[in-house]
């Protein structure tokens, strides 16, 4: 080798090195494609995360290698096409929800594409759910189908090695149609309709186990066996361990609105543990198997949002509020293994996490979260906020209704309550029951005397709030991320207000005279005609027994709606020949008497009524019963057959 | 051109029929005819405005009528008013001075009408047709103030109106035509009216009437 040669190929090497590099684009880096309902919910962007608002955008903008993650929501998701080797994948099952529309195929997946995945989603209303073609390995795992009663959750032609494991049908017309042999079934469960069929294909499928049927046609002959799932004495051997007619038993499949729907299964299922293992063990609940269904092997970990969360705030003793007592609905998921309060003094909303570290349960100072077990209610104690004593409040002078006082004042900033103080103006002092409102800038004070002057002040009171959250967690030795792992996302935050409040120094008193209104124009009132007329005034107390009566007990009801419609059709001509001839005045009035008395016994003390009316129907019918046995007794003989 | 000529050329202007292809069908003469109309109410009463804060307020009617001849019809008319004001403390105003007005109150009118109406109309084609008539009004009225029980009544008056309609069928003969074959409406008038209403109550006496103008269709079939 001469010196040229020997310095001529490490040369050649880098050149060649070198016009590889300059020539060659870079390898593009997987982008994770997320796709949120509002802008608030979108990650920071960067080169590899890209946030859309719309499903159909990220799909056809996904590359091969690419990830699509979506967010929680309901995503309109009609028609998108996907054309490259992208998985797909929901943040929680139950809450990402792709929403069809009822129309058209929420996803096709179609030409050439491969070992792509879609899992934890929810597929609801639509023609067609998924449609796979001309496709292969592609995996359908761990998702809910709701596409509806005249709908096909998947459809597969031509797509080998396709694999439609641990998912939910529920209530589709048909689950799944195909027509390609190399199909694999397993650990679905299938609650179908009367009339619906599960799977539909005129082909001889290759793998159909571990299947729970319930409801509807199952459509292939499978080895269903109901009593030991994992019977493999009966050929062949890819069609066992079916399951049919029995309950999957779902925590709670029916409320109206899809986003309170929760697949879950309670514990007394049949799905649990019965799935093929083949497909991994479950992640949360009975990690020594798998379960049937879309929480089976390797689903979501977030277990369903705790609902119906309800705070009451009290005093351990005296009058300061330090305690508040909070409850909630259980999640009655086998897998649920208990529950963590969250607390704090400032909102958990704004700031993603609750710091609380002052409340005290059972006796011991206990920091946010608190692991309550089981439970599904908890006491906080021990929580002696003092709030900043808030500035005083400005009362208008009040507006006169009658028996009452319309109230109005300024709103003062911190304010979470008022109290109102009022006497007569002739007591030295307020001497009234004070009145505490809510947080809101008008009161009307009834059950007031008309022409009486009355003394009102209001004062301000501020209460320091604490904010509360209640989280399901799967795990039964470490707490979970809420929302992301092992613990279900925060349920709705409660505000409570507790603690030492501070009180402003009273409005400059103001002072108020109920009275009757008058309307413009002043009309007069022809309502109880007959009884105006026989008393003299549409005032009189009878009068006003009658109204009363008519209001509370006749106007209540469709008989005495029709007969007060009768009477005012045809009582003001009686009244004007009453009016034109008042000797018969006293006569009407005799007559009108009992009608009064019954009217004011029925609205003024109705069990009296109620006992009077037994009273005189048990002596009617005695007298009747009387009458008749002394007119038999009187008959002549001689008349007798 | 004094004042009495403009007058009588616009009244021979409005009875001037329009001119009818001698191959035409003569139209029908209907005898029912259906109204619709809203437009506004002045109340006949002093100081409206102060109480509810506007001088008028909205009326809506309907009615149906029978024509026993082309010039004379008998009809019955429905109609709605309503409006909504403040009513007044004079016992606060007594004792803190001023006038306080204060408290919702809800008035509303219902005018249920017989009347009689003489058309100037001579031939079915006849563009504009002044009317004018009157009857009896039954007023109904309803006083709803906040926080008081309901005031409710009713009164006998009269009342008067007079107006003009514009036929339409001419200006859109298909519409017309149509019309007349899917519902039997043989013609279709735009009307602006005047209606005088008078239904006195209470002492001292109260007119709940007052004066409308209304616009609205009429439909005879």
């Amino acid at each position: 080798m001469n010196y040229n040669s020997s310095l001529s190929l490490p040369v050649a090497i880098c050149t060649a090195a070198i016009l590889i590099l300059l020539f060659s684009s870079p390898a593009a880096a997987a982008v994770t494609r997320v796709v949120a309902t509002t802008s608030d919910q979108c990650p920071v962007e960067t080169p590899t995360t890209i946030c859309y608002l719309s499903f159909q955008e990220a799909v056809a903008a996904a590359l091969s290698g690419d990830a699509i993650d979506i967010l929680p929501g309901t995503h309109s998701a009609a028609n998108a096409t996907l054309s490259q080797s992208v998985s797909i994948s929901g943040s929680e099952t139950a809450q990402t929800i792709l929403n069809g529309g009822g129309s058209g195929t929420i996803l096709t997946i179609s030409g050439a594409v491969s070992s792509l995945s879609i899992r934890n989603l929810t597929f609801f209303s639509a023609n067609t759910g998924i449609a796979v073609q001309n496709s292969s390995s592609v995996d359908i795992r761990n998702n809910i189908f709701e596409i509806g009663t005249s709908s096909t959750a998947i459809s597969i032609s031509a797509s080998p090695s396709t694999r439609v494991f641990n998912n939910t049908f529920y209530l589709n017309s048909n689950g799944i149609v195909s027509n390609d042999v190399n199909l694999n079934i397993i650990n679905n469960i299938f609650n179908q309709g009367a009339g619906s069929t599960a799977i539909s294909s005129n082909v001889s499928l290759l793998t159909i186990k571990n299947n729970l049927f319930f409801g509807g046609n199952i459509g292939p002959a499978v080895v269903t066996v109901t009593i030991d799932p994992h019977d493999v004495t009966v050929p062949p051997p890819d069609w066992r361990g079916n399951i049919s007619a029995l309950d999957p038993k779902f925590v709670k499949p029916d409320p109206s609105d899809v986003t309170l729907r929760d697949f879950h299964l309670l514990a007394s299922s049949p799905c649990i543990t019965a799935g093929d293992t083949s497909m991994g063990f479950n992640s949360t609940g009975d990690t020594s198997g798998t379960d049937i269904g879309a929480y089976g092997s390797q689903s979501d970990r977030i277990p369903y949002i705790v609902s119906v969360v309800s705070a009451l705030a009290s005093a351990s003793t005296g009058t300061i509020t330090d305690t508040i007592t909070l409850s909630w609905s259980p999640n009655n998921a086998y897998s649920t293994k208990g529950y963590n309060v969250h607390y704090d003094k400032v909102s958990g909303k704004a700031t993603g996490s609750y710091n609380g570290a002052d409340a005290v349960v059972s006796g011991v100072t206990r920091t946010s979260p608190i692991d309550v077990g089981t439970a599904t209610n908890v006491i906080l104690t021990g929580l002696t906020t003092t709030a900043a004593t808030p500035a005083r409040p400005v009362l208008s002078r009040p507006e006169p209704r009658n028996e009452g006082l319309r109230l109005s004042w300024s709103a003062v900033p911190g304010a979470t309550s008022y109290t109102i103080y009022y006497s007569l103006a002739s007591a030295p002092t307020l001497t009234f029951p004070p009145i505490t409102v809510a947080n809101t800038t008008s009161y009307t004070l009834s059950g007031l005397v008309n022409g009486e002057l009355y003394t009102i002040a209001i004062t301000a009171v501020a209460q320091a709030p604490y904010y509360l959250a209640v989280t399901a967690y799967d795990l039964s030795s470490t707490a979970g991320t809420p929302g992301v792992q092992d613990e279900s996302r925060y349920s709705e935050e409660l505000k409570v207000y507790v603690g030492i409040p501070g009180i402003s120094s009273p409005s400059d008193p103001v002072q108020g005279l109920p009275e009757l209104l008058v309307p413009y124009p002043n009309l007069p009132n022809t309502g109880c005609f007959i009884a105006t007329a026989a008393y003299g005034s549409p005032e009189a107390f009878a009068v006003k027994v009658l109204r009363e009566f008519r209001d509370t007990r006749l106007l209540t009801n469709a008989p005495g709606k029709s007969f007060v419609r009768w009477y005012y059709e045809y009582s003001p001509t009686a009244a004007h020949y009453l009016n034109e001839h008042p000797a018969l005045k006293p006569f009407v009035r005799a007559a009108l008497g009992p009608v009064v008395s019954a009217a004011l016994l029925v609205t003024r003390a109705p069990h009296l009524a109620l006992a009077v009316a037994v009273m005189l129907l048990i002596a009617l019918t005695a007298l009747l019963a009387f009458r008749k046995r002394s007119l038999r007794t009187r008959r002549p003989m001689g008349n007798q057959p | 051109m004094n004042v009495r000529t403009i007058v009588l050329s616009l009244v021979l202007l409005l009875l001037i029929p329009v001119a009818v292809h001698a191959a035409e069908p003569a139209p029908l003469k209907p005898h029912w005819s259906v109204e619709v109309k809203g437009g506004y109410f002045y109340p006949d009463i002093d100081n409206w405005k102060t109480y509810y804060g506007d001088d008028r307020t909205w009326h809506y009617a309907g009615s149906l009528a029978y024509k026993v001849l082309r010039q004379v019809e008998l009809g019955i008319e429905g109609g709605y008013i309503k409006d909504r004001g403040l009513a007044s403390a004079p016992l606060n105003s007594a004792f803190f001075g001023g006038q306080v007005l204060t408290g919702r109150v809800d008035y509303e009118l219902a005018p249920l009408n017989v009347f009689v109406l003489i058309r100037g109309v001579f031939k079915e084609t006849q563009w504009l047709v002044p009317y004018a008539g009157g009857g009896w009004t039954r007023m109904y009225y309803r006083v709803k103030t906040d926080g008081q029980a309901t005031v409710r009544g009713s009164v006998n008056g009269y009342h008067g109106r007079a107006g003009i309609q514009l036929l339409l069928d001419e200006i859109d003969p298909h519409a017309a035509h149509n019309l007349s074959a899917d519902y039997g409406i043989q013609h279709t008038y735009l009307f602006g009216e005047v209606q005088v209403t008078h239904a006195t109550v209470g002492t001292p006496e109260v007119n709940l009437g007052g004066t409308s103008y209304l616009m609205g269709f009429l439909f005879e079939f």
